[in-house]
């Protein structure tokens, strides 16, 4: 059996308000996949695509962007800047043949740890199933 | 303490955290104190999104350098005068201390409820807290202060020897009592008034006895072969206590006894089918080996005995003597051959005198004794045995197991008989004379009275009659002659617990026959009255009687309980024990243990069993702790919760925080605490800015050796089991080239910051990862912020001084542990990977550029002069700050002359043409009666409703502004607030004037570490994009320096006062100009590659 770093990992940029909390306790409560490895970030007005690409092309398996909703975010429009930069990631890993599949964003409240379990376990599903996602050689596909 | 805060706020509601930061901001020191345990909202209702917005204003006040939040502090009139005093009580646990790291909760062995513990997790703040009541029935029953709920709860968790550990704290002679205590406790069982008792003295027996086979290696307590002597006479309870907590407090008893066996009563007076010889002999020996000296055959019986021993050195004397004599009923015929007393009979079968020939047996009284001498009488070969009794069964002190087990065996019980007299012929008993009673009124021992019936009288023959008329003291073998005697022969003491100087006396010489735990309690408080007088060895001083009736009540007795019948014990059948002494009662099997201390309702809630103090290991749990009291002389009083006023007169200079309608919604509640935060200024002293002294890190140099250093939290060895954490250490620090790597006990625990202090200097380093439960070092406090965090960074970036820019913090404990503690299956792997990336941070923030200046301008204009626009003037003025004030043409009358004393700038003017800029660096230009006028400021109040339509133009030609949320001040520009309120009808106009300006004044405490983003201006365009994303308006654009063909280029400039550090700007900048140190692409580049690796 390979051992967990050989498995296709995932990275999640959390923004560090609602999400990175429902991320702090999903992960206590042990519902959380164990291939996520979290990547905190400001506010999910930072998200740019290049860090998206840079995860990917470091040999991440799938890259999930999870921001706060929209009218709950501490620095006003960072969700909406948020959404803007995955509709440009969307079409970039299209374009690319990067596998969409391999790439999500969302939104969650503070309460909402079941939505951030669900949504990260089930693209941790779809990148390991995605024939884009990095073989068990580590060598990145493209 | 109340010295250095000038403002008190009483109560931690959303009103009273806003006012209290809003004071912070004006650099006033503030004490926000809760009678809570709690900071709740107190609107009720409150959905989750206000109670987390709650908790980050509680840890902003928390962690405010100028706030002092103390919950479960209370203000009070002072002791005695006429002031108010703080106090803080409940403190079992220190929430400035306790790292929640759930040991506590571990151990806790009661459970109330299916699940619930007294130790719980609270929320806000994340710290630990232990439910309370008053001392459970059982405890404040017992004489000697017994904690029966705390080892009744431990044998019901099957830890026996923590529960006789527990049993040995207060009582020297546990396995006697489990077997002949009276157990007052269980007369006061609540458990009682639903179905039975819970056998409280089976179970201590229980205790003892699974306790046995430790005892050998159990831990004696240290014994001082120095301190003074003490003499005690006699070795009864009393006696033995005395001298057991006289050699813990470090004195040296000698116990004299008179007789040639140790015990007094205890071996005399109780049968071996009840207390078996063996078990006193146990319990004597334990005594003895605390460095108790006995010395047998030593009768001190006279006044010059005992001064000889005070002459021979003994500091004290203390008279254990016992009531070892019977008292007479005064009969005619008592003195006949066959009438014998209950003491003198039993103490000479125990001693082993050859037993007369008993016959028919009459045993008059209806005690213990009694009961025990119709026992023993049938052991010794008695034809029949009656007991007579002047009141019913109902009434016999005895103990009523012991009844049942007397008539078991075949004794009789002949109730309402009163003996009249003993009849005989040739000086031998014949018969006892009796007279029939019948049960009159109650007297005053509250039992309802024999009353003779008339002529109803007969004879009982018998052959022997042992009269159990009570115990006194045997005077003709204490011959003291200025020992003072009370009424019933026993000793009388003066207040101080002294009959003659130097001598002390305890135990049934004192009270009158009594109970074993009685005269126990007797000897303690003798004790104590001993190590008081003398002054040494008060530390160790044996407790007190409890008293502590206080603190909230019990549960109510649950509804629906199912009756469930207490356990008996075994017992051996009757016709076969009365055929030897052997011990007739047995002890529970632990099945049956455990289900009987299941019984235990717990009403005390927690037990005090101890076992948490002794889990935590960090001082933090303390059940005796006393609460702390401090004088409260305060400026100004904020009330925010109106419960929280104490009763009485109120405290000079009481303003309350309003309620605007029925409740204060948030918004309103933000309101109305910065406006009283503003009005409590008023005529106080100008405020000076305190700057906190920052010392640097040990060694600080840029061309020095790079030692990094790696610190893992095992938050009080929760994560380090099995020493799992030692591993990672091990492991970790050379393989990803640390100089050195420990593990703390606690990283957020007051002793362990001076301990990183000493790691950095010792192992010169010159950064340090730290892995625990804090995941950022940054002052800002998010949804996942806890207490322990923020005191982890508080303590190390603000107190110690160690540079944050020189730390990396990573959340090992919550990504790769269990919350109890077990590591996660690719745990290990995960911590290597996110300490990688920690060590790559902290290379990328040691080549942080110097923070620039801010350009953030002071001044704030309030356009608008009516009412909220004056008191926002007002308020800003007396904050200290520059104000400009515009009277438009339509509002307000002259200004008052507040408005001119305050040195505030009016400007009269027709309109505002536009406002342009950002937070910071506003221009308001103003149509005047000459012309134009363009105003500067940092921030801007708009006190007017038809401002609301402002022609503004940002930098970057975003034009127009719309009001914040419903309710709110805030606007859609940074830094221009409304001082209109939109429900204006429940608001004073002044309240929304002050709150604006409040609003306007809130600055954010020094951060640990600056991470605002910075500007490469070679990169930089002038693009405009960062502006116009900036939530803060901290990034904008300005002039380059001037060009030789005009002005330079706009360029963009970030205020770092201004930035909140989101990154926005990072992400939308298309030249790469913008970076951050903390969350810059190329650091989240070299973190991606640590974690993918």
């Amino acid at each position: 059996m390979p051992s967990w770093s050989d498995r296709p990992l995932v990275v999640a940029f959390l923004c560090a308000w609602a999400p990175y909390r429902c991320y702090l306790e999903a992960q206590a409560s042990g519902a959380l996949s164990p291939r996520i490895l979290p990547v905190k970030i400001p506010c999910g007005g930072r998200i740019e695509p290049g860090l998206v690409l840079s995860a990917l092309e470091k040999g991440a398996a799938g890259v999930a962007i999870v921001t706060c909703r929209e009218c709950e975010c501490r620095h006003g429009r960072g969700p909406e800047l948020g959404r803007e930069a995955a509709d440009r990631l969307e079409k970039l890993t299209h374009l690319l043949g990067l596998g969409p599949e391999r790439f999500k964003a969302f939104s969650c409240s503070a309460h909402e740890t079941d939505l951030l379990v669900r949504e990260l376990n089930g693209l941790a599903e779809a990148a390991e199933a995605s024939p884009f996602s990095r073989p068990a050689s580590g060598k990145v596909q493209r | 303490m109340s010295a250095e805060q000038e403002i008190l706020i009483l109560g931690t509601n959303r009103e009273g955290l806003r006012a209290a930061l809003t004071l912070a901001a004006l650099n006033r020191r503030v004490m926000l104190a809760t009678s809570t345990e709690e900071i709740a909202a107190s609107r009720p209702g409150a959905d989750p999104e206000e109670a987390r917005e709650l908790r980050i204003l509680a840890l902003q006040a928390a962690f405010h350098p100028l706030i002092d939040l103390k919950t479960q502090t209370r203000l009070c009139p002072a002791g005695d005068g006429p002031g108010l005093e703080l106090v803080q009580e409940n403190r079992w646990i220190l929430p400035d201390s306790c790292t929640a790291c759930g040991k506590c909760l571990e151990v806790c062995p009661v459970l109330v409820g299916p699940e619930g513990h007294p130790v719980s997790r609270l929320t806000n703040p994340s710290v630990m807290t232990i439910d309370k009541r008053r001392p459970a029935p059982c405890r404040e029953a017992c004489p000697l202060g017994m904690n029966p709920q705390g080892y009744i709860a431990l044998i019901a968790a099957g830890r026996d020897k923590e529960a006789l550990e527990l049993i040995r704290e207060t009582n020297p002679l546990p396995g006697i009592c489990g077997r002949v205590c009276d157990h007052p406790c269980e007369t006061a069982c609540r458990r009682g008034e639903l179905d039975q008792a819970v056998a409280i003295r089976d179970l201590k027996r229980f205790a003892v006895e699974q306790g046995r086979a430790k005892e050998s290696s159990r831990k004696r307590d240290k014994v001082s072969s120095k301190g003074p002597r003490v003499a005690v006479i006699g070795s009864g309870p009393a006696g033995l206590t005395a001298a057991h907590d006289l050699a813990r407090a470090g004195f040296r008893p000698t116990i004299f006894e008179a007789d040639s066996k140790p015990g007094g009563l205890l071996g005399q007076g109780i049968a071996p089918y009840r207390l078996p010889p063996h078990i006193l002999e146990g319990e004597i020996d334990y005594i003895l080996s605390l460095g108790v000296e006995l010395r047998l055959n030593s009768p001190i019986r006279t006044t010059a005995r005992v001064k000889e021993l005070k002459k021979s050195g003994f500091k004290a004397v203390l008279l254990c003597l016992g009531t070892g004599q019977d008292l007479v009923l005064g009969l005619p015929g008592e003195d006949l051959e066959g009438v014998v007393g209950c003491v003198s009979f039993l103490g000479g079968l125990w001693q082993g005198r050859t037993p007369p020939r008993l016959g028919r047996v009459a045993v008059i009284g209806g005690g213990n004794a009694a009961v025990e001498a119709a026992r023993t009488s049938l052991r010794f070969g008695a034809e029949s045995v009656t007991i007579l009794y002047r009141r019913t069964r109902a009434e016999m002190p005895a103990d009523p197991h012991e009844i049942a087990q007397a008539l078991e065996e075949g004794a009789k019980i002949r109730e309402l008989a009163g003996p009249l007299a003993f009849e005989g012929t040739e000086n031998s008993l014949k018969a006892v004379r009796v007279q029939q009673m019948k049960l009159g009124k109650k007297d005053a021992s509250g039992r309802r009275a024999p009353v003779p019936l008339p002529g109803a009288q007969d004879r009982i023959k018998v052959d022997t009659a042992i009269v159990s008329a009570g115990q006194g003291l045997d005077l003709s073998c204490v011959l003291m002659d200025d020992l003072p005697l009370g009424d019933r022969g026993t000793v009388s003491l003066d207040r101080a617990g002294t009959c003659l100087p130097g001598v002390y006396a305890a135990g049934d010489v004192v009270n009158g026959p009594t109970s074993v735990v009685r005269a126990m309690a007797s000897g303690r408080e003798a004790a104590r009255r001993i190590i008081l007088a003398l002054g040494t060895g008060l530390e160790l001083l044996p407790p007190p009687p409890l008293n502590k009736t206080t603190g909230p009540e019990y549960e109510p007795l649950p509804q629906g309980l199912s009756f469930q019948k207490r356990s008996s014990c075994p017992i051996r059948d009757p016709d076969i024990r009365i055929l030897d002494c052997q011990e007739a009662v047995g002890t529970y099997t632990p099945e049956r243990a455990r289900q009987e201390a299941a019984r235990c309702l717990q009403c005390g809630v927690c037990s005090e069993c101890g076992q948490c103090v002794e889990a935590c290991g960090l001082g933090v749990i303390d059940h005796s702790r006393e609460p702390l009291r401090q004088e409260a002389s305060f400026q100004r009083t904020l009330l925010a919760d109106p419960a929280q006023l104490p009763p009485g007169p109120e405290p000079a200079n009481l303003l309350r925080i309003p309620v605007f309608g029925r409740v204060n919604t948030p918004a309103k509640a933000d309101l109305a605490g910065r406006s009283a935060a503003l009005e409590a200024c008023r005529g106080l002293s100008p405020s000076q800015k305190q700057a906190a002294p920052r010392p640097v890190w040990p060694v600080v140099s840029p061309d020095r050796e790079v030692r990094p250093g790696l610190l893992l939290c095992s938050c009080n060895q929760t994560l380090n089991r099995d020493g799992r954490l030692d591993r990672l250490a091990a492991d970790l620090g050379p393989g990803l080239g640390f100089a050195a790597a420990e593990v703390l006990v606690s990283a957020c625990h007051p002793q362990e910051g001076r301990r990183v202090e000493k790691f950095i200097r010792e192992q010169n380093l010159s950064g340090l990862v730290m892995g625990s439960c804090v995941c950022c070092h940054l002052d800002f406090r998010c949804e996942s912020c806890t207490d322990q965090r923020m005191r982890l960074k508080d303590r190390l970036f603000r107190q110690s001084g160690l540079e944050a820019d020189r730390v990396a913090l990573i959340n090992l404990k919550e990504t790769c542990f269990s919350p109890s503690g077990t590591a996660l299956e690719h745990g290990p792997a995960l911590a290597r990977k996110l300490i990688r990336a920690g060590l790559l941070q902290l290379t990328e923030r040691q080549a942080a550029a110097e923070r620039p200046a801010s350009s953030r301008r002071r001044e704030v204009i309030v356009a608008g002069a009516g009412p909220a626009g004056t008191a926002a003037a007002l308020g800003l003025a007396n904050a200290g700050r520059p104000v400009t004030l515009v009277h438009l043409e339509d509002t307000a009358p002259e200004p008052g002359p507040e408005i001119q004393e305050a040195g505030i700038r009016q400007v009269k003017a027709n309109r505002i043409i536009e406002l342009r800029g950002n937070r910071g660096d506003f221009h308001l230009t103003v149509e005047t009666a000459p012309g134009r006028e363009e105003l500067l400021a940092g921030e801007i109040i708009l006190a007017q409703g038809r401002l609301s339509r402002l022609n503004y133009r940002s930098p970057t030609g975003r034009v127009g502004f719309s009001p914040g949320p419903r309710g709110s001040l805030e606007t859609s520009i940074p830094g221009v607030y409304l001082a209109s309120w939109p429900l204006a009808r429940t608001v004073p106009p002044e309240e929304v004037g002050r709150a604006a300006a409040g609003l306007a004044l809130e600055e954010r405490p020094e951060p640990y570490l600056d991470i605002s983003a910075r500007v490469d201006p070679d990169l930089c365009r002038g693009c405009g994009e960062c502006a116009k994303v900036c939530p803060e308006g901290a990034a904008r654009l300005v002039a380059d320096q001037p060009t030789p063909g005009g002005p330079g280029p706009e360029v963009c400039r970030v205020d770092p006062e201004l930035c909140s550090d989101c990154g926005q700007c990072l992400a939308v900048c298309p030249t790469g100009a913008l970076s951050l140190p903390e969350t810059g692409a190329e650091y989240y580049g070299e973190v991606l590659s640590a974690l993918l690796v």
